[in-house]
């Protein structure tokens, strides 16, 4: 009797370990082996998520498919849905708005679990009320610093009660560039003077996160969320929404290139690190060359439903759940949704001349 | 000009008190619409005929009571709909939130700006509907509705009165200004019928219904009296 022994390592690799069988050959619809999940995601599990404005659409996804989706501050029943974004009603699993950084996201449950107090006060712009971390939550702003304050208090509260009841939490990461505040090192989701606040070069500075840093907050984050739930697992996964506007210096395309590559290999990182760490490839199946760009808009930014109705698919198909066709409800990515994303950067085209 | 009053369950009350006051139905005709819970979406649509509904109900009451297929300018139309607020503070919401004003601790509070919204998409399509009409150069007014009552099963579910004042107060102040931006006539209730907390003063509570159920939300044909007077006067002037 014979044993085969494979000539080299390559050898008994399957199609998808090779460019040509794993997608050259293939449609770019086909790649649906691309993800492999870690662990399974059934619909009863809680789930927590955050992230830049393409998470939007994952939590609206996990929602439609009928996921336990967590929403601490859910909107009114009587408010209509149309005016939901416009408060940052179900958006979310608290209403902490668009969270684009790693250092952001740290920030935010270290200000939920009092470990941060930034000295940031509240902007006031044209006799209206902004919370500095989340300007957009409420458009329009607020009538007074104290309902800002108030609102801000339940919401941290909510968004700590968030680890004590999510069994996974998915971040979606957006970019590596912040405005930080020169006192105390705040990070701000937008540039003052942008959605709201008035910007003062001696008060806030621009930061560029590094493939170091990013790891490190994104560590931290791990062990503060695990430190409420030591059974918290994370789906991790970057946005393929390139910046819209960098204040790096760099031509834009080189800077985008530069946050989305630091962020995948942050994610690659942690997933080789934690068992308990996931990593999704959205950025892959919307941004990779072998998509050839299909799932953009003509303004190359902005992702199509097509594109996200794919990227969910694929998300879904791999944890048994099906694809569209298999949610009674079906998955309408319509016109008027994608209006109703929040995006805080696109406001950035406005102060663009 | 011959008169038509119709809306939401309101009416009842009118035409209690149309017929205790006495007053002629040749020049006012009162008629019910049907249920408030259909202001919820949209119910008039505008065709060539005039403004019609189309929410079935609806129009299936306007061509009962008065044999017209749509509305139109021959007649002046009052509308009781639009300033009732039992939508908005009937839902369970409102026992773990209140508006952030009146906001006691551990509740959730809720700005202002929200509060608006709610209200806006509570009375949105009312007042796309008494838009609709005032486009169609049809004369028209409008008839409050009573204000809020404490004695609501909401509040034996725990919701605070004065939560249920504040949403009434704040939802008849943005439909009140809907009106007067679109220079529609607003019959209001006089002060007499509101009692000194801001709610409907027991005397013009509606206790039972017809069917014996209580009632927690409607006038009595005193309140509808007070009205009817009111609305003769302004039918007068």
């Amino acid at each position: 009797m014979t044993t085969s022994t494979p000539t080299n390592p390559y050898a008994d690799l399957p199609g998808r370990a090779f460019w040509r069988s794993g997608v050259a050959d293939l449609s770019p619809l086909e790649l649906a082996d691309i993800y492999q999940p870690r662990f399974p995601i059934s619909q009863e599990t809680p789930i927590a998520a955050a992230g830049s404005c393409f998470a939007q659409h994952i939590g609206r996804q996990f929602k439609q498919r009928g996921y336990n989706f967590l929403d601490l501050e859910p909107p009114p029943a009587i408010l209509a849905k149309d005016r939901h974004a416009e408060f940052g009603f179900d958006l979310y699993s608290a209403r902490y708005g668009n969270v684009y950084s790693a250092r952001q996201l740290l920030q935010l449950f270290q200000r939920a679990n009092g470990s941060f107090k930034p000295k940031e006060p509240i902007w006031e712009t044209d006799g209206r009320f902004y919370d500095p971390f989340r300007p957009n939550i409420q458009q329009g702003g607020y009538g007074s610093e104290a309902s800002v304050l108030k609102d801000r208090e339940f919401h941290l509260q909510k968004t700590l009660e968030l680890l004590a009841k999510a069994e996974l939490f998915v971040f979606t990461f957006g970019l590596t560039e912040s405005w930080v505040c020169r006192a105390d090192g705040a990070v701000l989701p937008t540039c003052p003077g942008t959605v709201a606040g008035h910007y003062d070069a001696a008060k806030y500075t621009f930061h560029n996160f590094s493939f170091q840093e990013v790891l490190a907050d994104t560590e931290a984050f791990i062990a503060l969320a695990r430190q409420h739930n030591p059974q918290m697992r994370f789906l991790f996964t970057v946005s393929p929404v390139p910046l819209t506007a960098t204040a790096s210096g760099a031509h834009v395309l080189a800077a985008s290139v530069y946050s989305k590559s630091v962020l995948r290999a942050v994610c690659g990182t942690l997933a080789e690190t934690h068992d308990f760490v996931d990593y999704f490839p959205s950025y892959e199946l919307v941004a990779s060359h072998p998509m050839r760009a299909m799932f953009f808009e003509p303004n190359l930014r902005a992702v199509s439903a097509a594109g996200v109705a794919h990227v969910m698919d694929v998300f879904f198909t791999a944890h048994g759940a099906g694809a569209r066709a298999a949610d009674p409800s079906g998955v309408k990515v319509d016109k008027a949704t994608e209006d109703d994303l929040v995006c805080e950067e696109e406001l950035l085209e406005a102060f663009s001349s | 000009m011959r008169t038509m009053i119709c809306g939401n369950s309101h009416v009842g009350s009118l035409a209690k008190g149309h017929k205790l006051l006495g007053l002629s139905d040749d020049a006012i005709t009162l008629f019910p619409l049907g249920t408030g819970r259909k202001e919820l979406h949209p119910f008039h649509e505008v065709t060539a005929a005039g403004v019609r509904f189309s929410e079935p109900s609806y129009q299936a009451n306007l061509e009962k009571f008065t044999g017209r297929a749509a509305l139109g300018p021959d007649v002046r139309w009052g509308f009781c709909m639009g300033s009732h607020s039992g939508r908005l503070f009937r839902g369970r919401f409102w026992k773990w939130a209140e508006p952030d004003d009146i906001c006691r601790p551990k509740k959730r509070p809720i700005s202002a700006e929200v509060l608006e919204a709610c209200i806006e998409s509570d009375q949105r399509h009312v007042r796309a509907f008494l838009a609709a009409v005032k486009d169609a150069g049809i004369p028209l007014f409008v008839i409050a509705c009573p204000p809020a009552r404490d004695d609501n099963p909401a509040v034996d579910r725990g919701l605070r009165p004065e939560v249920i004042r504040h949403i009434d107060q704040r939802a008849l102040a943005a439909f009140t200004a809907f009106l007067a931006e679109n220079n529609i006539d607003f019959v209001a209730f006089p002060p007499e019928v509101v009692d000194r907390k801001g709610f409907l003063a027991e005397k013009y509570r509606l206790i039972t219904q017809a069917n014996g159920q209580r009632d927690a939300h409607h006038g009595n044909e005193a309140y509808g009296a007070v009205m009817m007077r009111r609305v003769a006067d302004y039918l007068d002037r």
